[in-house]
């Protein structure tokens, strides 16, 4: 457990001398770059020790603040996610170091550097603490981190408007936490999760009251839907390599919180799982429709990001079902498929965030229909960028299929009874966001990689450092390996899912054999299959090397001026999927049609804006301001009459409780 | 030992009483000086058990915030600002001593209704620490510069620090050094603050802020 507080404290102690070395240009890189090594050393360690069973002890020592002792500790299901932080925020990290270097200015470099080894530090603490007074420290420090990164670049108006949202957000969910471990420490009597683990049962009010307000707290930060609103705009304004930490770890810790209470506090039950699968279906399918029409790529990933965590929330749900239903391989099933999507959801997702970046870097914008035909420039995070695209999508043999396998075959496990038919419908709907997935990260890839480029800049485009490039191929080629050899992963998210269904070891190895068997073959026979297509590819190549086979411009349909603008556009692109969603989408459209023989102008512009961020949220707002019109007149401005209220009410209370 | 305890409480209430009364600003700041150092020296005075060595630390640690640094910080600002007199305050200032006078009755009668803390030589250090804190409240209330606030806030926490005292041993080591790392931080934003309104509405009373109000 030293260990644990080892990476904690070598993180912080990275973040205070990065900001105090910040002249030092070279020093601060050092040192950040050392602060993550040796957190990485140390916290991985101590996972590992973990995972293959080994006891670690727990820490606890009294504490300053009343009432409560700092106590660590660290079981599978923490490993899991300490792991996934230290390699995501690790790679994030490292390859930051250059996006900030080439930002030339753009990027401040100590907040960025600061923040981001704050939320690291934060989020280290958060998986092992073990008291709900520490947790939510940990908890409000990663927020808090976040807030400095989105708002780094706080010079642009709209980094400030998203910055403010997401604190606003991120605040409603940490009340409702406080409201929770209230509610949980009153029936314990003490703030510990030992304590709440053997409390007796709450009443069957309070117990939804337990239900709602996690749902909400840890579901703001993870971003189900409607609470997602902050995401995409949040991600976006960070800069890369923060939004990758963001969006592969810190908003998964909102699940890994639901995660860790359904290992308190046992079971929910069976509406109440149902309540969750459907809440993580719509989700998944929300995420990935609004995904698909956005032309920002950052804010696409942020869409994609709330379609994954739809899935995992999927996962989860399943897992709960298992457990209400009383069939313990049901629920590991379920559990182990959403841990293990959020592990690779954390890979690839911060992978695509991280090319992302550097196709910005490269571009100079974040739109999509101002890129095109990178792959021949910049042919290196082309690449990458297309592994963790067919990754997202979950195809064999990477590892986004692996999680969404797990999660496909509990629902279409023969064993579930009369629930099979809603089973099949909820598999329906994750083939259908998978499907949606492949029509958004084609058009993410197709768009950027291949083509013409549309502009001057694109057509100039660079590759980014081998700084920026290193961290990137690590990602991506994790990607490859859990999809091939998918058994380590597996291990470690069964011993998760373990800890979450409250299992013994024997009875988590005993459905561990059987899966990895199946889905190693599964990767073994995708990896087979692109070896393959690599061989024939090369050797028709080689074939065709002595012919004389030149590349000519792509067919124009005979037109006699084309241009590259006359490519699929971001628009244009999906509308055969988004048709059929109209009503939901909502797009807005401004056409101006060519008019006449002679057209001189046209145009064509269309925006999806959020409906939970434009439309419901505005008439919630409309109603909370005509409620509270008539106490806001107490609101006047005069500081001596606030002072005056203050000092009425501490008299009658003390008048009246002495 | 215990009449000096007595002695010291009877000054800080008269001190407050004095700063309800009196209109030089530079006056006030010396006053409160006076009363942060008075307050430094009481908790070495007032537990029957004698004292603690962690007091004698927070003694020295609140006679030189309180007694020196604070005074010069506010110093400074009214000599940035240049004003030296609260010339319009909304109560007059002998309504203000007739409130301070009711208000210390008013202390005494809640603190008898309060159980006294074990271990104290004197029973004077509630009601004083009640009416300290009900005076500078309404020190608070009843002016208008934004100097005069700041040393209302002063008397207001010096009240505070009072009741803290009467379970002083009890209280954690963090919430003292919290309360002082507040004080100290509140006037130093405070005198920074104070600056700025002088520099954006050409004046420091508070009443101009209203303006902020949406």
């Amino acid at each position: 457990m030293i260990l644990l507080l080892a990476a904690v404290l070598a993180l912080g102690v990275a973040a205070v001398l990065s900001a105090s070395l910040f002249r030092h240009g070279h020093a601060a890189r050092i040192i950040v770059i050392g602060g993550l090594a040796a957190a990485a050393i140390a916290g991985g360690a101590l996972a590992w020790r973990v995972l293959w069973g080994l006891e670690v002890l727990d820490f606890i020592r009294p504490w300053l603040v009343p009432g409560a002792v700092f106590h660590l500790g660290i079981d599978s299901l923490s490993a899991c996610f300490l792991l996934l932080v230290l390699i995501v925020g690790g790679c994030a990290g490292v390859y930051g170091e250059g996006y900030i270097a080439a930002s030339h200015g753009h990027v401040p470099a100590i907040p960025a550097r600061f923040f981001f080894l704050v939320l690291m530090a934060s989020m280290a603490l958060l998986v092992g603490a073990r008291s709900a007074i520490l947790f939510m420290v940990a908890w409000e420090t990663m927020a808090l981190a976040a807030f400095g990164l989105v708002s780094c670049e706080h010079g642009k108006p709209e980094v400030r408007k998203a910055g403010f949202l997401y604190l606003l957000c991120t605040h409603i969910g940490s009340l409702c936490l406080l409201a929770l471990f209230a509610l949980l420490g009153r029936n314990a009597g003490s703030l510990e999760f030992s304590a709440f683990a053997a409390a007796p049962a709450l009443p069957a009010a309070q117990r939804t009251a337990v239900f709602v307000l996690a749902l909400v707290g840890f579901g703001m930060k993870a971003g189900f839907m409607p609470l997602h609103i902050w995401l995409q705009e949040a991600h976006p304004a960070a800069p890369s390599h923060a939004s990758a930490a963001m969006s592969g770890v810190m908003i998964e810790m909102g699940l890994y919180g639901l995660m860790r209470l359904l290992a308190l506090l046992g079971p929910v039950s069976m509406p109440a799982a149902i309540f969750l699968v459907a809440l993580g279906l719509v989700t998944a399918v929300f995420g990935i429709m609004f995904a698909m029409v956005q032309r920002d790529f950052k804010r696409l990933l942020a869409y994609s990001s709330i379609e994954n965590i739809g899935i995992i929330l999927t996962g989860v749900g399943l897992g709960c079902c298992g457990l209400a239903s009383g069939s313990p391989s049901l629920a590991l099933l379920g559990f182990s498929g959403a841990i293990l999507h959020t592990i690779n959801h954390g890979l690839f997702k911060s992978l695509l965030f991280l090319s992302a970046g550097a196709i910005y870097q490269a571009v100079g914008t974040r739109d999509i229909e101002a890129c095109g035909g990178l792959q021949k420039s910049m042919p290196w995070t082309c690449g990458l960028t297309a592994i963790g695209a067919a990754a997202i999508c979950g195809l064999p043999p990477l590892n986004g299929f692996t999680g969404e396998w797990l999660i496909y075959s509990w629902l279409l496990r023969p064993d579930i009874g009369h629930g099979m038919r809603f089973a099949a419908l909820a598999a329906a709907i994750l083939g259908v966001v998978g499907a949606f997935a492949v029509v958004a990260f084609s058009k993410c890839y197709g768009l950027t990689c291949l083509g013409q480029p549309r502009s001057e800049a694109a057509r100039n485009a660079k590759e980014p450092s081998w700084i920026m490039l290193g961290p990137m191929a690590l990602l991506a080629a994790l990607c490859a390996i859990i999809g091939v050899f998918p058994a380590p992963a597996l291990y470690v998210a069964f011993a998760a899912a373990g800890n979450v269904a409250r299992l013994a070891r024997p009875a988590v190895s005993s459905g561990l054999d059987e899966w990895s068997r199946l889905l190693g073959v599964v990767g073994l026979l995708g990896a087979g299959v692109c070896a393959l297509s690599a061989l024939l590819w090369s050797l028709r190549r080689s074939l065709l090397r002595r012919r004389g086979v030149a590349a000519g411009p792509t067919w124009g349909c005979g037109f006699t001026a084309p241009t590259a603008r006359m490519q699929y556009s971001g628009a244009s692109y999906p509308v055969p999927v988004t048709r059929v969603f109209t009503a939901l989408l909502a797009t807005q459209e401004e056409v101006h049609p060519p008019l006449g023989y002679w057209p001189v102008k046209a145009s064509f512009a269309s925006r999806t804006p959020d409906p939970a961020l434009e439309r419901w949220l505005p008439v919630l707002v409309a109603k909370c301001e005509d409620w509270l019109s008539v106490p806001r007149r107490l609101q006047h401005g005069r500081l001596q009459l606030y002072l005056l209220y203050v000092s009425a009410f501490l008299v009658v209370i003390l008048l009246w409780k002495l | 030992m215990e009449q000096l305890s007595q002695l010291l409480l009877a000054f800080i209430v008269f001190l407050s009483l004095y700063l309800l009364g009196s209109s030089s600003l530079t006056g006030c700041i010396k006053i409160v000086a006076l009363q942060g150092m008075c307050l430094g020296l009481l908790p070495l005075t007032i537990h029957s058990l004698g004292f603690h060595p962690r007091a004698l630390l927070l003694a020295a640690g609140m006679f030189i915030l309180k007694g020196f640094v604070i005074p010069r910080v506010l110093l400074y600002a009214i000599r940035e600002v240049k004003i030296r007199r609260e010339m319009e305050p909304m109560i007059g200032y002998t309504l203000s001593l007739l409130f301070g006078a009711i208000l210390i009755g008013v202390s005494f009668v809640l603190a008898e209704r309060l159980p006294v803390p074990p271990g104290l030589r004197t029973n004077l250090l509630i009601p004083v620490s009640l009416a300290t804190v009900m005076m500078g409240m309404l020190m608070m209330i009843s002016r208008i510069k934004a100097v005069t606030q700041v040393i209302g806030y002063l008397v207001f926490e010096n009240g505070i620090y009072l009741f803290g005292l009467a379970i002083s041993y009890e209280i954690p080591w963090l919430i003292e050094m919290g309360v002082l790392l507040d004080v100290f931080v509140a006037v130093f934003v405070m005198g920074i603050i104070i600056n700025h309104i002088a520099l954006a509405f050409d004046s420091i009373s508070t009443e101009k802020l209203t303006r902020l109000s949406d």
